[in-house]
C-alpha cells in the first residue's frame, strides 16, 4: 500500500522479520535488547527532526506491521519535540512525551533563587517506565516550556495499554528539570503529530490483519470449499480491504497536507482510523473463527494494538469534534469552503508560527 | 494492491475551482432550487450555459473541439457543481461516460459526429443496460439486433434508463450474435435515436414520484451501421472498460452536501454542542477521506490508468456513507420532516426517500464487493 517512504519501511521490515521470524509471536516480548541495539546501530531510535513526517509514519507502519514491542514510534516524536523546542537527547537515551493527555497538568515554579521545580501528574505515558529521560509542557505562568526531566526523579505507577504495551501514570512532586527550553512547539501540535503516527502504526496492524484474514480464508476449508468462496466471507474481507484503503488514504493525505491544513487532516485520519479500524478488527477476528481467539494465533498482537491506539493521543470522538469546532466557527463562511479553501484564502492565509512538520 | 496515493490540486486548479464556485454563488443568487446529485432534475439550459463556460467535455482534445484538460479538472468542476446543489442530470451521461467510451473505441467518423456536440451539450445521451430480466447479470440481455442492409434491425426493451425522456441517443447493449458458450461474447452497443421509428419510452415514477427513469421499448428500429459503436462484438469489453470513469467520481459521496451546507447556515446561528460537533466532525472526516480517494483516481486517470477495483471501492463506500449522512442529518433535525416546510426539509425528505436508490445504480453495492473481491483474491493468490 502506501508506505509514506517506501525504502525506509523495508529496511525496517526486513529487520523486524528476521527477528520475528526467530522469536515467534507473543502480545508483549521481553524488552528485546538486541533489536533495539540494531535499531540503534542502523539511526532509527535516533530519527528526529532530521526526519520528515513521512519517514517517521514510514518507521510507525512497519512498527504497526510487525507489532514491534519497542518505543520505537514514542522516542521519534519525543526526539523531534526536543529537537524542535531545543532539548538535548544524548544518542544512547531512550526519550518519551509526557503531559500530552488531556487534562494533564505540569506546572512550574520559580524559587527566589531562580531555581526551578515542576509538580504534576501525566496520565498514561507511553513507556515512561522504560525511558531515561521524559520531555514535557509545563505550565510556567501563562506560558508553556518544554521541560526535560530525569525518569529516575519521578514517581510512577506502572500499567498497560490492551495490548500490554507500557502506558504508566506519573506523579511529580517538586522536580528539577534538568532542561527549560522554548514554547515551541506548540502542544496541539506534537498531540496531533502522535495521533498521526498511532494512525500510521495503525495502518500497518490493519494491513497485516488483513493479509492474514485473507490468507486464512483461502487455506481454510469447510463444506468442502476455501472460506473464500463464500460470499459472506469474502464481504467481509472487502469491507476490511476498504477500511484499510481509507485509513491508509486518510493518513497519506495528512502526511502530505499543506501547512494550513495539518490539523484538520490529522483529526480527520484519527477519526478515519478510529472507525474503520474498529470495523476491520471485529471483522477479522470473524474469518479467523476461533483459533483467533487464542493467545498463541498471531491475530491480536495486532487487534489488540488497535483497540488501543484507536484512543491514543485523542479518541475518534475527541478529534472528530476537534474537527467540527475547525470548520464550524462564528465567521466561517460554511463547511465546505473551509475544508476546500479558496486559492485568494489559500495564499493570504497567516498560518502563524510555521508549524514544524 | 488496492492504492490511493494522495495528491494536491495545483494553483491552475484551485483557480478553476474558485471560478466555478463564483459562477455557482452567484447562480444560486439568482433563486434557483438546490438539487441533490444525480438525481437532480435535468435542465438543458443549464448544461448548455456551463457548456459555453468549459466546463462539460472538458477532458475531450481539442481536434474533436473539446477543451483538451484533464480528469482532475473535471473532478474540480463536478465536485464544485454537486457540493452547490447544480442541476448536472441533463449532460451528466455524456460527460461522464459516453464521451471516455466515444474516445476510447469510437469509429473516427462516431468521434467527429458526437464528441464536438456533447461539448456543447447539444446532444444528450441516456444508458441502455438493464432490462426487466437483467439487472446484475448485465450480460445475460436479451434484446438483440440482426443484421439489415447498412445497418442493424434491434427488437427488446429496456428498463430504468434514467433520462431517455430527453435524451437524444440511449447507449444500447444487446446481443448481435447468438448466445453462445460465453454470454461475454458476441455482445454490442448501439447509439440508438431515441426519435427513430419503433422506439417507445414511457415513465417510471420513482418512489418519490419524480418522473427519472424509464422503459424504452425498439420494436423493429433500424440502426444504422456508422451508430453501432465501435466493433461489433466488442460490447461487453467497452461497457468493463469505462467502470473507473463510471463509478469514482465526487457523485459517489457528494449527493447530500447541499443538505449539509444548508444545515450549517441553519445551524451557525446557535451553538453546537458536544454531541453535534462530534457526529459533524465524523462526517467531514469521511467527506475529506472520500475526497482525496476520489481525487487520487482521477490523477490515475490522467495518467492513462484505468483503476476500476479502486473505483468500485470508492463507490461502495461513497454510497453507504450517503446513507450514513442522510441518517446523521436526521440525528442532527431531531424531529418530523415536513416535505412541504422549505427548502432544507424539501431536500432532506428527498434524500430520505431516494436514499435507497445511492446503492443499486451504476451496479449495486453486492456486486461491487464480488469484483473486489475477486481482485483481493486473486492478488493474495499471486503473492503465495
Ligand atoms: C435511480 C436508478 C437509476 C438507474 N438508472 C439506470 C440507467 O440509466 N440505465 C440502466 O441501464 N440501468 C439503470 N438503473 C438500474 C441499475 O443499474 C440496476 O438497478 C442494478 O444494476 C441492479 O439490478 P436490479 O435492480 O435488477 O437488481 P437485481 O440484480 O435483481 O438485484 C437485487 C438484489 O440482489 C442482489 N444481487 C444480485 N445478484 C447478486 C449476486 N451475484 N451476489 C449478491 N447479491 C446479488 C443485488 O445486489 C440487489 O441487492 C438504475 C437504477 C436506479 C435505482
Amino acid at each position: 500500500m502506501i508506505n509514506f517512504n517506501d525504502d525506509l519501511f523495508e529496511v525496517a521490515s526486513k529487520m523486524f522479520e528476521r527477528k520475528q521470524a526467530a522469536a515467534r509471536y507473543h502480545a508483549v516480548e521481553p524488552w528485546a535488547q538486541d533489536l533495539w541495539d540494531q535499531l540503534r546501530t542502523s539511526g532509527f531510535t535516533t530519527l528526529g527532526r532530521d526526519a520528515t513526517v513521512a519517514d517517521h509514519c514510514a518507521l510507525a507502519k512497519a512498527v504497526g506491521a510487525y507489532a514491534v514491542a519497542l518505543p520505537l514510534v514514542d522516542t521519534g516524536l519525543a526526539r523531534w519535540a526536543a529537537e524542535h523546542a531545543g532539548l538535548s537527547v544524548a544518542d544512547e537515551e531512550i526519550v518519551v512525551c509526557a503531559g500530552l493527555a488531556l487534562g494533564d497538568d505540569l506546572v512550574g515554579s520559580v524559587d527566589a533563587s531562580g531555581g526551578m521545580s515542576i509538580t504534576g501528574h501525566a496520565r498514561r505515558v507511553p513507556w515512561a517506565s522504560r525511558a531515561d529521560v521524559l520531555i514535557a509542557p509545563v505550565r510556567i505562568g501563562d506560558r508553556v516550556r518544554w521541560a526535560r526531566l530525569r525518569r529516575a526523579d519521578v514517581d510512577f505507577n506502572e500499567s498497560v495499554n490492551l495490548a500490554s504495551e507500557p502506558r504508566d501514570d506519573l506523579t511529580i512532586t517538586a522536580v528539577v528539570p534538568t532542561e527549560v527550553a522554548d514554547e515551541a512547539p506548540r502542544v496541539k501540535d506534537v498531540r496531533a503529530r502522535g495521533a498521526l503516527l498511532r494512525a500510521a502504526s495503525g495502518v500497518g496492524a490493519m494491513e497485516f490483519a488483513l493479509n492474514a484474514s485473507l490468507t486464512y480464508a483461502e487455506q481454510r476449508t469447510q463444506f468442502g470449499r476455501p472460506l473464500s468462496g463464500f460470499q459472506a466471507v469474502q464481504h467481509h474481507l472487502v469491507m476490511m480491504a476498504e477500511a484499510v484503503a481509507s485509513v491508509s488514504s486518510a493518513v497519506d493525505a495528512a502526511v502530505f497536507s499543506p501547512p494550513e491544513q495539518r490539523l484538520m487532516r490529522v483529526a480527520a485520519a484519527k477519526v478515519i482510523f478510529g472507525e474503520q479500524s474498529a470495523v476491520l478488527t471485529r471483522l477479522a477476528h470473524q474469518v479467523h473463527g476461533a483459533i483467533g481467539a487464542t493467545e498463541e494465533h498471531p491475530l491480536h498482537t495486532r487487534t489488540r494494538r488497535l483497540w488501543s491506539w484507536q484512543d491514543e493521543f485523542g479518541t475518534a470522538t475527541q478529534w472528530a469534534v476537534e474537527l467540527a469546532t475547525q470548520l464550524v466557527f462564528a465567521t466561517s463562511p460554511g463547511a465546505w469552503p473551509v475544508l476546500t479553501p479558496p486559492l485568494t484564502v489559500l495564499a493570504s492565509r497567516d498560518v502563524g508560527e510555521t508549524v514544524p512538520w | 494492491m488496492i492504492t490511493f496515493p494522495s495528491s494536491e490540486l495545483t494553483d491552475d486548479e484551485l483557480a478553476l475551482r474558485d471560478q466555478v464556485r463564483a459562477f455557482m454563488a452567484d447562480y444560486r443568487a439568482q433563486g434557483h432550487r438546490l438539487q441533490l446529485g444525480i438525481n437532480a432534475e435535468p435542465d438543458p439550459e443549464f448544461s448548455k450555459l456551463i457548456s459555453r463556460r468549459g466546463w462539460v467535455g472538458m477532458s475531450i482534445p481539442v481536434e474533436y473541439s473539446g477543451h483538451g484538460r484533464t480528469a482532475v479538472d473535471r473532478f474540480v468542476v463536478v465536485e464544485e457543481m454537486l457540493a452547490a446543489g447544480a442541476p448536472i442530470s441533463a449532460h451528466w451521461v455524456g460527460d461522464r461516460q459516453t464521451a471516455q467510451m466515444l474516445l476510447r473505441f469510437g469509429t473516427e467518423a462516431q468521434k467527429r459526429r458526437f464528441l464536438p456536440r456533447i461539448v456543447t451539450s447539444d446532444v444528450f445521451f441516456c444508458l441502455g443496460m438493464s432490462e426487466p430480466e437483467s439487472g446484475s447479470d448485465l450480460a445475460s440481455v436479451r434484446t438483440r439486433a440482426t443484421r439489415t442492409d447498412g445497418g442493424w434491425i434491434l427488437n427488446g426493451q429496456k428498463v430504468w434508463t434514467s433520462g431517455a425522456q430527453y435524451a437524444d441517443y440511449a447507449v444500447t447493449l444487446c446481443r448481435t450474435e447468438p448466445l453462445g458458450q460465453s454470454k461475454h461474447v458476441g455482445l454490442s452497443q448501439l447509439l440508438v435515436d431515441l426519435k427513430a421509428d419503433g422506439v417507445t419510452v414511457s415513465p417510471i415514477r420513482l418512489l418519490n414520484g419524480a418522473h427519472h427513469f424509464n422503459e424504452v421499448f425498439f420494436d423493429d428500429v433500424f440502426v444504422p451501421d456508422e451508430l453501432l459503436l465501435g466493433k461489433p462484438g466488442d460490447g461487453w469489453h467497452q461497457v468493463t472498460s469505462e467502470l473507473a470513469h463510471e463509478r469514482s467520481g465526487p457523485d459517489r459521496f457528494l449527493s447530500v452536501m447541499p443538505i449539509v451546507q444548508l444545515l450549517y447556515e441553519r445551524q451557525r446561528a446557535r451553538d453546537l454542542d458536544l454531541e453535534m460537533s462530534e457526529m459533524l466532525g465524523r462526517l467531514f472526516a469521511m467527506y475529506m477521506t472520500f475526497r482525496s480517494m476520489s481525487l487520487s483516481i482521477a490523477r490515475r486517470l490522467d495518467a492513462g490508468e484505468l483503476p476500476a477495483v479502486e473505483a468500485a471501492l470508492v463507490k461502495d463506500m461513497g454510497t453507504e456513507f450517503e446513507n450514513q449522512a442522510v441518517a446523521v442529518l436526521r440525528r442532527l433535525v431531531n424531529a418530523e420532516i415536513d416535505p412541504r416546510g422549505g427548502e432544507f426539509e424539501a431536500l432532506l425528505a428527498d434524500a430520505v426517500i431516494t436514499a435507497p436508490t445511492f446503492t443499486l445504480r451504476g451496479g449495486t453495492n453486492e456486486v461491487l464487493r464480488g469484483v473486489i473481491a475477486k481482485d483481493l483474491i486473486r492478488n493474495r493468490r499471486r503473492v503465495a
